[in-house]
């Protein structure tokens, strides 16, 4: 093992594979700060020039992109309330916060160094349980999918702050936007209005920056003090000792659950960052302070979402199977160099893939080096006044969802889900349940209509498989810890 | 004019003089757009090319497409610009592409859905035939047909033998209800007249986790994506949908040498130009896009990723190959009572 990781580092640590790396994760950051500008277009794009490079450094330098994305994506959601990658929703509700009230540089040193910390652990994982990981993973079925996700959406639910009738309401909401598009099951079109562009759904991108960004350029719009404010009062770039202490934790259970999600392929890191930012909420001493520029809630969602990237490269070097499109582009690129992914590589190219591992270990730390410097430049530029700061957000955000389909559907679907952004606002709706029901909701229906299928209609299957079994006694522990907690406060108020 | 009359005074002599030769030059270049214009045919491209790619990036079609704009680029000298518009399985690009204008500057890197949607959707909102000129060909991919190493079966004969003997147990994945593969697992069922189970996943890596996982027993792939699993031995190829065998896996045999006649399933990649696109540059592109992918070293790129590169495609016979898909995939649909989509 020791053996096989020096030799990878022998390998990424010359001049030209250090300089791809570094040159794929400044593209990376870039890529991650732009919205709806992502990886997979940068890659796609990229991936012609890679023809003539060495195998490793081609492979190298668009990992690089592919985690540097998500660096560069907590950026702009933490300064502007900008979500520019899927991941990084998560990372505005507790980031902006921070930043509202001065601390913008905390913050993004926070998710640094927590990103950091979780991409070496993804990295170490890597190396050492890659193929028995990757196994363990196919043994998840339609089932254990299922009983997931419903652990997920309840654990949303229960845990949001506020109101648990209005959570609700916004997950259910969320999973009806979700199943907008064709069915999986029989081809049908639900709630397409005939309209070719809805076919494959609403994009994610659409709706979290509507939902978040645009929403909050128009809240700021409303009142023009409050938009300076936090300009003014930016105190220290740093983050103390006190809030270093408090995101260890965080930090390593992020991780945890984002090293788990990161394996099964086809859940996406934005189910890690959420499942841990939701875990920290319930294990605070004090919930109200999260949505209120919590620090844990930095860090712990943070850690999650680069762990999770970092793990998924498990399935795809492992095994050949690629957990999302980028994966599949990677692969893409391999294959043109004449590389057959699969579970040979390893032990066929031991260069190409130690050298992968290391690299990635030496791109994190690139990330680190090139973000803390940048902080505070990064946060000069909440002093760019606001009539001149928001239509540059709003003109990031056309050019980037005009880019994901090259269509200008994308950008009125956008301004549309601004305008319910502002109503949830309004409303005192959270938006974050909402994303949540949109992103499991299609997987969870999915997955049950398999389970049912292969099952043959019996709904027994979700309890007589034992990882689904566990999964199911959890939620309903969950379940009945809400309900007595209700009831005893209940019985207090009455006595 | 006012204006820059006004200007004048501010600057010295000399600057004078810069404007007024940029300005002649700028005279000069109008007036020689005005009368090449007529005969743009001759001066075709004089400016970058918009290719469509009907999927999103990352497929076959994708990369082959990007791998052709490259050298098309260079043969044309006029930059060949990919441009993905993705959705409704392919008709999002297609309908666009049909509906630009037919000036050559606008062609589009099409797959079998172009032949396989007049069977799927009721209405679509171009037509194949009549929108769309074909230019060639580029690429074939037979349908792989895979089953987990440890289902009792081992060639197509005893497959359909099992199936007969246990029917309604055996399970196929695709990555979608009506795609290719999805045809391909319903002209098996008629034609061997056995019963098995469609199980539809979302994407062709989901079916082939599912087959990996022991999820689904068996499923209809690319080779693209089920040859590096059959490679390491994880699956097990039964047949390959194509009248000849495919090369990245040379020992598979075709269904008809596996023992079924007429089962044949293969999707392709094509470049189509907006109807009405002037004959010279449909001719033009064809005999651009014949040699690029009759250079060694693009055909070499063309196969790493599970597909056959065409060369010597025509736009006629092109066309003929089209018109003659679409009632063949449409009976398939009909009969597998694959339900229209509206």
């Amino acid at each position: 093992m020791l053996d096989h990781l020096i030799f990878g580092f022998s390998v990424a640590l010359s001049l030209q594979n250090l300089f791809y790396c570094f040159i794929g994760v400044f593209v990376g950051t870039l890529v991650g700060v732009l919205p709806g500008i992502s990886p997979l277009i940068s890659i796609s794009m990229l991936l012609p020039i890679t023809f003539t490079l060495e195998p490793l450094s081609s492979l190298i330098m668009l990992a690089g992109i592919y985690y540097g994305a998500q660096y560069g994506g907590s950026t702009t959601s933490i300064l502007l309330n900008l979500p520019g990658e899927a991941s990084s929703v998560i990372t505005c509700m507790d980031g902006y916060q921070m930043a509202r009230q001065g601390r913008a540089g905390p913050a993004l040193a926070i998710a640094a160094i927590s990103s950091f910390f979780a991409g070496c652990v993804g990295t170490v994982l890597i190396g050492m349980f890659g193929p028995p990981i990757a196994e363990l993973a196919l043994k998840f079925h339609a089932a254990e999918y299922f009983s997931l996700m419903v652990l997920g959406l309840v654990a949303a639910a229960v845990l949001a702050q506020g109101d648990m009738v209005k959570a609700l309401a916004m997950v259910v909401f969320g999973i009806v936007l979700g199943v907008v598009g064709t069915d999986v099951s029989s081809g049908r079109q639900r709630f397409t209005f005939g309209i070719y562009d809805l076919s494959d759904g609403i994009g994610f991108t659409i709706v979290a920056v509507g939902l978040f960004a645009v929403a909050e350029v128009v809240k700021n719009l409303e009142n023009t003090e409050t938009t300076e404010v936090f300009t003014a009062k930016i105190t220290s770039l740093m983050p103390t000792l006190a809030d270093m202490k408090a995101s260890v934790n965080p930090t390593l259970r992020g991780t945890a659950l984002g090293s788990f999600f990161g394996m099964l392929p086809g859940a996406g890191p934005a189910i890690s960052a959420f499942s841990a930012y939701m875990l920290e909420k319930k294990i605070t001493k004090d919930p109200s302070r999260f949505g209120q520029g919590a620090i844990e809630g930095v860090a712990s969602p943070e850690a999650a979402n680069n762990a999770h990237v970092q793990c998924s490269f498990i399935p795809t070097l492992t095994l050949g199977i690629p957990g999302s499109p980028v994966m599949a582009l990677m692969l893409g690129a391999l294959m043109i160099q004449g590389i057959a992914p699969g579970p040979q590589v390893m032990t066929r190219n031991p260069d190409l893939f130690w050298g992968l591992i290391a690299s990635m270990w030496i791109g994190n730390l690139i990330l680190v080096v090139l973000n803390l410097p940048l902080v505070g430049i990064w946060v000069k530029l909440l002093k760019v006044p606001y009539r001149w700061l928001f239509p540059c957000i709003f003109m990031f955000i056309c050019v980037g969802n005009y880019s994901l389909n090259n269509s200008a559907i994308e950008i009125y679907l956008t301004a549309g889900f601004g305008v319910l952004g502002y109503i949830l606002l309004k409303l005192e709706c959270e938006p974050a349940p909402l994303i949540l029901g949109y992103v499991l909701g299609p997987l969870m229906e999915d997955s049950l209509r398999r389970a049912m299928l292969l099952s043959r209609g019996d709904p027994t299957v979700f309890f007589t498989r034992p990882i689904s079994l566990a999964f199911i006694l959890v939620t309903v522990l969950l379940l009945i810890t809400v309900i007595m907690h209700g009831l005893r406060k209940k019985r207090e108020k009455g006595s | 004019m006012e204006k820059s009359v006004k200007n004048d005074k501010k600057y010295s002599g000399a600057a004078k003089r810069t404007i007024r030769s940029i300005g002649a030059v700028l005279g000069a270049l109008l007036l020689i757009g005005t009368m090449v214009a007529p005969s743009y045919a001759q001066s075709y491209p004089d400016k970058p090319i918009r290719l469509v790619i009907i999927f999103p990036p990352g497929g076959g079609v994708d990369n082959v497409g990007r791998i052709i704009a490259t050298k098309l680029s260079e043969a044309l000298g006029q930059p060949v610009v990919p441009e993905n518009r993705a959705g409704a399985g392919g008709n999002v690009g297609l309908e666009f592409a049909a509906k630009a204008r037919p000036d050559g500057y606008t062609i589009v890197h099409s797959t079998e859905s172009l032949t396989m949607s007049p069977g799927l959707y009721n209405r679509l909102n171009y037509d194949p035939v009549k929108d769309l000129q074909p230019i060639a060909q580029t690429a074939v991919s037979p349908i792989l047909m895979v089953i987990r190493p440890d289902f009792p079966a081992k060639n197509l004969k005893e497959l359909v033998e099992y199936a007969k003997a246990n029917p309604g147990k055996v399970t196929y994945g695709t990555g979608g209800v009506g795609s290719a593969p999805h045809l391909g697992g319903e002209m098996l069922k008629s034609l061997a007249k056995i019963d098995i189970v469609h199980v539809p996943y979302k994407g062709v890596v989901p079916a082939l986790v599912g087959m990996m996982g022991g999820e689904v027993d068996m499923a209809f792939l690319t080779p693209a994506a089920a040859a590096p699993q059959v490679q390491a031995g994880k699956a097990r190829a039964l047949a390959v949908l194509g009248n000849t065998r495919a090369l990245l896996l040379p020992d598979v045999p075709t269904a008809k040498e596996a023992g079924i006649d007429n089962f044949v399933v293969t999707g392709w990649y094509g470049f189509l130009a907006p109807a009405g696109t002037p004959q010279d540059i449909v001719n033009r592109l064809s005999v651009e896009v014949n040699k690029i992918t009759a250079m060694p070293e693009i055909r070499e790129n063309i196969q790493k990723f599970g597909v056959e590169p065409v060369t010597g495609s025509v736009p006629e016979q092109f066309a003929e190959f089209i018109k003659a898909e679409i009632p063949r995939w449409s009976k398939v649909a009909k009969d597998a009572n694959i339900p229209k989509i509206d």
